[in-house]
């Protein structure tokens, strides 16, 4: 909410004779009323809600959500876990206006049944969905004897209210979780088991159990990060596998990916990837970031983001014992990824929370990717506490 | 020499363009392509003022389009290049009084202009309290107290 105001103040007593008789929102067709609001932002629709009623209705309009869609609005949404591993995570909406100042707003509090751990999100139509994971308070790390869970949380977007949904049939804690043909599914997180994996139809509102898998997968394992790469699911484990097991929902098919996702090469020790055009991006502890095509076990860098190296590298700060980027990066509009990481800040003693939107151009006659910072700043401080309590638990964009 | 395109506006007065410039507007542009723009195109619904307005604009954005073009490659690092000068003038732009300025976004989406209809929305609208935007469209508060506490409370993500 920065705008200055100074070009209209708020005591404007110019009511000339000449002004225009449709000067007022409320003379619009709705249509009209609505290609304005859609242009605006998710905290200024929170205000024309609170104007009057027919606003507040245009707003919650399935029509502006369309409209906003079709212009190729999203939000980003980050899930912090702010007050260390045992505290509920918070939701934050981050504003992609470059001239918003206030980049990272939460949302309205997750309810307690929110899990604290090992939950696995997807983001579809207009909400995000937050599925099984754990609410144990007591140890620091996960180990499969803790207790999962099989709620499943949808936030609502549009209005940023939670709801239930329907739980699954089987708890499940670092499962992972894909969306193809607007059906989220859902696998592993589980012992070995008649329904290692499953699938949610929103429409139906109902949980349905996925062929069993390859009797080679009989142990638990938790999945980092789940990839979805031409219409079939890949779960990424925590550790390097060989092997990949995907579902292919199309044919019905469990599968192995025969080439191995190689990210030793890299030398991070906290690799992050994530998939835009079918390319597989990562970022090192430097800020240099890597590209391989599917198919590909080699990594190449992107080019053209030596700004972003530098400034991992050589902060503004004077002095900064932590910018590791988070194990979080993620996708949006299908082509950008955004990029987190963390900042202490000696001036005010706030571990600062950075984030960068990186573009791709692909040149496929030189056989390179050039990468573009569309911006980079810091979104939010957090005061009294090191960067070590902080994590970036999960982050979804959503067409709002 | 382009071909020039003719807009009499609402009380008649004509105005001028290159082509280039009224290709702007994707309403003309149809009209354009539609081969109808013989004899001048009325403008019913906008006055002289705003359409001068308008037309500038355009000019504007089809000179800077030409220019970045000429320098294309000509980027920093960032790739932020040139585009800062045109955000400056988009900036000068938009100070105009109120009653203008939304005439210029009733234009623009008439003309369907989305440049113009980003600039002119966010301009009035973006980071306004509730008070400012009802004094600016002149509208009455019609929530009871306790309706307006809801509300409140239900967007108070936004405010915190």
């Amino acid at each position: 909410m920065s705008e200055s105001f100074s070009e209209e103040p708020p005591r404007n007593k110019k009511k000339k004779p000449s002004m225009s008789p449709s000067f007022s929102l409320s003379s619009l067709p709705d249509e009209v009323a609505l290609s304005c609001m859609a242009l605006l932002s998710r905290s200024d629709h929170a205000s024309l809600s609170r104007v009057s009623k027919r606003y507040r209705s245009l707003v919650a309009s399935p029509e502006l959500f369309k409209i906003r869609s079709q212009l190729g609005y999203s939000c980003f949404y980050v899930c912090l876990s702010i007050h260390g591993p045992y505290s509920t995570p918070r939701w934050f909406i981050i504003s992609r206006e470059k001239t918003v100042n206030r980049l990272m707003t939460p949302i309205p509090p997750c309810p307690s049944s929110h899990p604290l751990k090992g939950f696995s999100v997807v983001s579809l139509d207009c909400g995000i969905y937050v599925i099984g994971g754990s609410i144990t308070r007591k140890r620091e790390y996960f180990r499969s004897s803790d207790p999962p869970s099989s709620s499943v949380l949808l936030l609502d977007c549009r209005t940023h209210t939670w709801r239930q949904v329907p739980s699954m049939k089987v708890a499940r804690c670092e499962a992972a979780a894909g969306v193809v043909d607007g059906k989220i599914y859902v696998f592993g997180g589980c012992g070995h088991n008649e329904t290692y994996g499953e699938v949610f139809d929103p429409k139906t509102q109902t949980w349905t159990t996925l062929p069993p898998v390859p009797d080679s997968v009989k142990e638990y394992v938790p999945f980092k990060k789940t990839m979805v790469m031409g219409e079939k699911i890949y779960p990424v484990p925590f550790w390097n596998s060989p092997n990949l097991l995907y579902y292919s929902p199309n044919e019905g098919i469990w599968g192995r990916r025969m080439k191995d996702v190689d990210v030793s090469k890299i030398g991070t020790k906290s690799y992050c990837f994530s998939m835009a055009e079918n390319v597989l991006y990562s970022c090192d502890d430097y800020g240099n970031m890597f590209w391989s095509e599917p198919e590909d076990s080699d990594w190449n860098k992107v080019e053209g983001l030596g700004a972003l190296h530098n400034h991992f590298y050589k902060p503004l700060a004077s002095f900064i014992w932590d910018t590791s980027p988070c194990d979080e990066l993620l996708r949006t509009f299908g082509t950008n990824i955004l990029i987190f990481w963390f900042k202490y800040n000696p001036k005010n003693t706030k571990v600062d929370i950075w984030c960068a939107e990186i573009s791709f151009e692909r040149l496929h006659d030189k056989g390179e990717i050039i990468g573009k910072i569309e911006w980079l700043q810091s979104v939010a401080g957090v005061k009294g506490h090191s960067s070590s309590h902080l994590e970036v638990l999960h982050s979804a964009y959503v067409n709002v | 020499m382009s071909k020039k395109i003719i807009f009499e506006s609402s009380e008649g007065e004509s105005f001028e363009v290159d082509e280039a410039v009224a290709l702007e507007c994707q309403t003309i542009k149809n009209m354009i392509e539609d081969d109808c723009t013989d004899g001048g195109i009325p403008l019913a619904n906008v006055n002289s003022a705003t359409l001068t307005k308008v037309i500038d604009y355009c000019k504007k954005h089809v000179e800077a389009a030409a220019a970045a073009e000429a320098n294309a490659g000509d980027k920093d690092i960032y790739g932020a290049n040139k585009d800062i000068e045109l955000k400056t003038w988009d900036e000068e732009f938009v100070k105009v009084d109120q009653p203008l300025l939304f005439d210029l976004m009733l234009a623009a989406n008439f003309l369907i202009i989305p440049g113009l209809l980003d600039l002119t929305c966010k301009t009035m609208m973006r980071g306004k309290t509730v008070l400012q935007i009802r004094e600016i469209f002149h509208i009455k508060k019609d929530y009871t107290d306790a309706e307006e506490a809801e509300v409140r409370k239900e967007n108070a993500w936004a405010f915190e």
